[in-house]
């Protein structure tokens, strides 16, 4: 039974149905205080409702002078945009013109930007030839001759004429010397060179130095070969063997730096990143190369570098995060269990796996867990729980899939999961013996630039030298090959391959400064073979690979080639040889392993 | 404009809406002994008597959308001039005594204006909880739930005394009136 006010608002508020109003509005005729109430209630809803569309009105009133504002903000972005790009279009220094067989990039100088790389630089369209010289010679080969004396660079070496009657060795060190992307950057600030191929460089900032410890002056010219496909492997006379075991490669290429003519270096423990538009492979590793007498380019693991670079990227929550809380009851802590790749060891040819001293350590607290970005998802949790991460570093710094382990006790709740930093994967709840509830989380983790515990923090800067880590973050998205190298030169992304029955491949040839290069078909790996007498011979290969081998020679003075498909075990000999043809060669070589 | 709906509208957007059409009254008010605050008011007082108008059961929008706000805003102001006897004389046209003979509504709309003022008294939680009740039409578990009321029994006691209070608080001023 309702009360004579529970009636009178259920009038007033139109709750009522037909008959019943119709009741009450007879009854209201003959009872003047009940009527008396139901205007009451009347009045109060009517005053209540004005409010509330006031209210109304103050929301929309601000929400159209946040558009007002936002749509002034973009006239003043738009307008310091266009100024910034006037003034910069004016300050833009000149930059040297091209040689006939240089080719210069459009230079473009990065924006600088602690957090962001804002630019990127274009390589060139076209490599030229210029001939080979070797023995202070020029051999003269028809179509690479043509182009030496098309451009108008003078050799380095005296010209002459070589004389041979019949075979001899084709060089090969020197032919590549002016076949570069050439780029001009800002020393001072971080750039991210895109080379024609997709090969990536990012150069932190100020971080290359004259020999004499100076630094550069002015813009820095950046002298580039990507070793992208086995043509142009070929055509520079790369291989990707160490000590003739097989390497396999997702991307080598050769850089140098010059300001004025003066060589540039990376400073003392510099580092930069190279990103390879290759397949990702873990087994990455970072190798040098250097070329021999012969020109003949030998590939050794950059140790240095795995030793730097197992790096615990260890921040999960961000310092907004911490300060946004403001519950002071309940607090939580992350719990790490870190290790590395391990350190390559010469000794055993292997690597060791170490675990950090960073197992279990407390790296942040914070006292509630408070969405700033999305609430991807939600978890029910209870006060006082403890988390526990875990996850792994792989040799580049790079953290790889991990475990979080979320334990919760007592009251409760709901929580939202933090996304600024991680995004989850996927997650399973268990209940515990004692009732509890155990969340697992399978997280995806975007190291953060924000640290939390001074060791780490020394771990990181490790990781920012090597690039900084919005880059580290962009690469570790894109499938590119990632690796962290500390010197200019020839750099390789490689690993030593794991093929498990090696065997000897040999090649007949004609002569025994027959030139033979054995291009992989099944993984990405080119390497040069020995000759004894007339025999090419390369250890270890692994057995029955399918491989493309290019012999090529001089045979009075005319440079000769020959081709050949073959599988490793099976008698190969080379003795159909035809003029050199480049092009040829190029088509050949088309293989994607 | 014309093909918009404003009965089904949502508030805030016919607010947004009926902002654009702000200016002319403004304007208007201010050149009849109004400043700016007042401008405000009166617009914002129109508002609400257009958004009462146009969800009455039978109304049907005959005129322009800014005809109506203006034409509503010019009877609120005029009733409140005529009120403080502030009307200037070069005012009192047939506008003026058209706007006479039927201000009534604008009159209780003149009492609103103070009994809603005095809600202040009403505090912030008990006025969420009848604005989420009545006019977000939100369940109790919901209320429960927004304004940390232990369960929905809870929140509904405290409805009922809200509601109360409120009751208590507009009739004292309507009597004071």
């Amino acid at each position: 039974m309702m009360t004579d006010n529970e009636l009178a608002e259920a009038y007033a508020a139109r709750t009522l149905g037909g008959e019943e109003r119709k009741d009450l509005e007879k009854r209201m005729e003959n009872d003047p205080p009940f009527a008396q109430l139901v205007r009451e209630y009347e009045n109060t809803l009517e005053v209540l409702k004005r409010k509330w569309l006031r209210s109304n009105i103050e929301v929309a009133k601000k929400e159209l002078w946040v558009s007002k504002l936002v749509k002034i903000g973009i006239v003043i972005l738009a307008v310091s945009a266009l100024l910034f790009i006037a003034t910069y279009k004016l300050l833009k220094p000149k930059h040297h013109e091209p040689s006939a067989i240089e080719t210069i990039a459009t230079p473009k100088v990065a924006v600088e930007s602690t957090v962001e790389l804002k630019d990127t630089l274009i390589g060139a369209d076209s490599i030229k030839f210029v001939p080979f010289i070797r023995n202070n010679a020029i051999v003269d080969y028809p179509d690479l001759m043509d182009a030496f004396l098309k451009s108008t660079k003078a050799p380095t070496e005296k010209a002459v004429q070589f004389k041979l009657d019949s075979f001899s060795a084709v060089p090969n060190s020197r032919w590549m010397e002016n076949a570069y992307q050439v780029f001009e950057i800002d020393p001072k600030i971080a750039n991210e060179i895109k080379c024609k191929n997709g090969t990536l460089i990012n150069l932190p900032a100020n971080a290359m130095a004259l020999k004499n410890g100076e630094a550069p002056k002015g813009m820095v010219t950046l002298s580039v070969q990507e070793y992208s496909n086995y043509a142009e492997m070929f055509k520079h006379n790369v291989t990707t063997t160490s000590d003739s075991k097989l390497l396999e490669t997702g991307g080598s290429c050769f850089i140098k730096a010059e300001a004025n003519g003066d060589s540039i270096i990376l400073k003392k423990n510099q580092t930069y990143s190279i990103s390879f538009p290759s397949e990702k492979d873990e087994r990455m590793k970072t190798f040098i190369g250097e070329r021999d007498s012969n020109g003949n380019l030998n590939w050794a693991l950059d140790q240095q570098v795995v030793k730097r670079t197992p790096v615990v990227a260890v921040p999960v929550v961000n310092r907004a995060v911490r300060e946004d809380c403001n519950c002071k009851k309940e607090r939580y802590y992350f719990q790490t269990v870190v290790s590395d790749e391990g350190f390559y060891n010469p000794k055993t040819d292997d690597y060791t796996h170490n675990v950090l001293s960073a197992s279990k350590k407390v790296v942040c607290m914070f006292d509630t867990f408070k969405s700033i970005q999305s609430t991807d998802i939600k978890i029910l949790y209870k006060e006082k729980a403890k988390l526990r991460l875990r996850f792994g570093v792989d040799s580049l710094g790079n953290l790889s899939r991990f475990d979080y382990n979320f334990k919760v006790n007592k009251k409760t709740k709901q929580l939202i999961q933090e996304a600024a930093n991680f995004v989850v994967a996927n997650y399973q709840v268990d209940l515990n013996n004692k009732g509890a509830k155990n969340v697992i989380l399978n997280v995806d983790l975007v190291p953060s630039l924000e640290v939390t515990n001074s060791k780490a923090e020394k771990k990181i800067q490790a990781i920012d030298s090597a690039a900084p880590i919005e880059v580290q973050n962009k690469m570790q998205k894109s499938n590119m090959n990632i690796i962290v190298a500390r010197s200019f030169g020839y750099i390789n992304c490689d690993f030593f391959s794991n093929q498990p029955n090696l065997t000897k491949l040999e090649v007949k040839v004609p002569s025994s400064q027959t030139d033979v290069k054995v291009f992989f078909k099944d993984v990405k790996a080119v390497a040069n073979c020995t000759i004894t007498g007339t025999t090419a011979t390369f250890t270890n290969a692994p057995v029955a690979a399918s491989v493309l081998i290019v012999g090529t020679v001089l045979k009075h003075n005319q440079l000769m080639m020959a081709l050949k498909e073959a599988k490793v075990g099976e008698a190969i000999e080379l003795k159909d040889f035809e003029p050199f043809d480049l092009n040829k060669i190029k088509a050949f070589l088309t293989v994607k392993p | 404009m014309k093909d918009i709906d404003f009965k089904n509208i949502a508030p805030v957007k016919l607010f947004k809406l009926l902002y654009k059409f702000a200016k002319p009254l403004k304007k208007w008010v201010k050149n009849n002994s109004g400043t700016d605050a007042d401008a405000e008011d009166v617009l914002q007082d129109a508002m609400i008597v257009f958004y009462q108008l146009i969800n009455k059961p039978n109304f049907t929008l005959s005129s322009k959308p800014e005809t109506l706000l203006f034409s509503s805003g010019k009877k609120i102001w005029y009733n409140q001039l005529r009120k403080n006897k502030q009307i200037p004389l070069d005012s009192l046209n047939e506008e003026w005594l058209f706007a006479e003979e039927d201000n009534t509504e604008y009159d209780r709309e003149h009492q609103f204006v103070q009994m809603e003022k005095s809600l202040v008294l009403l505090g912030k939680k008990c006025a969420d909880l009848l604005e989420f009740f009545y006019f977000k039409k939100m369940s109790m578990l919901e209320i429960a739930s927004a304004l940390d009321f232990r369960n929905e029994k809870v929140a509904k006691a405290m409805k009922y005394k809200c509601l109360e209070k409120a009751r208590i608080i507009i009739h004292t001023k309507n009597q004071e009136s």
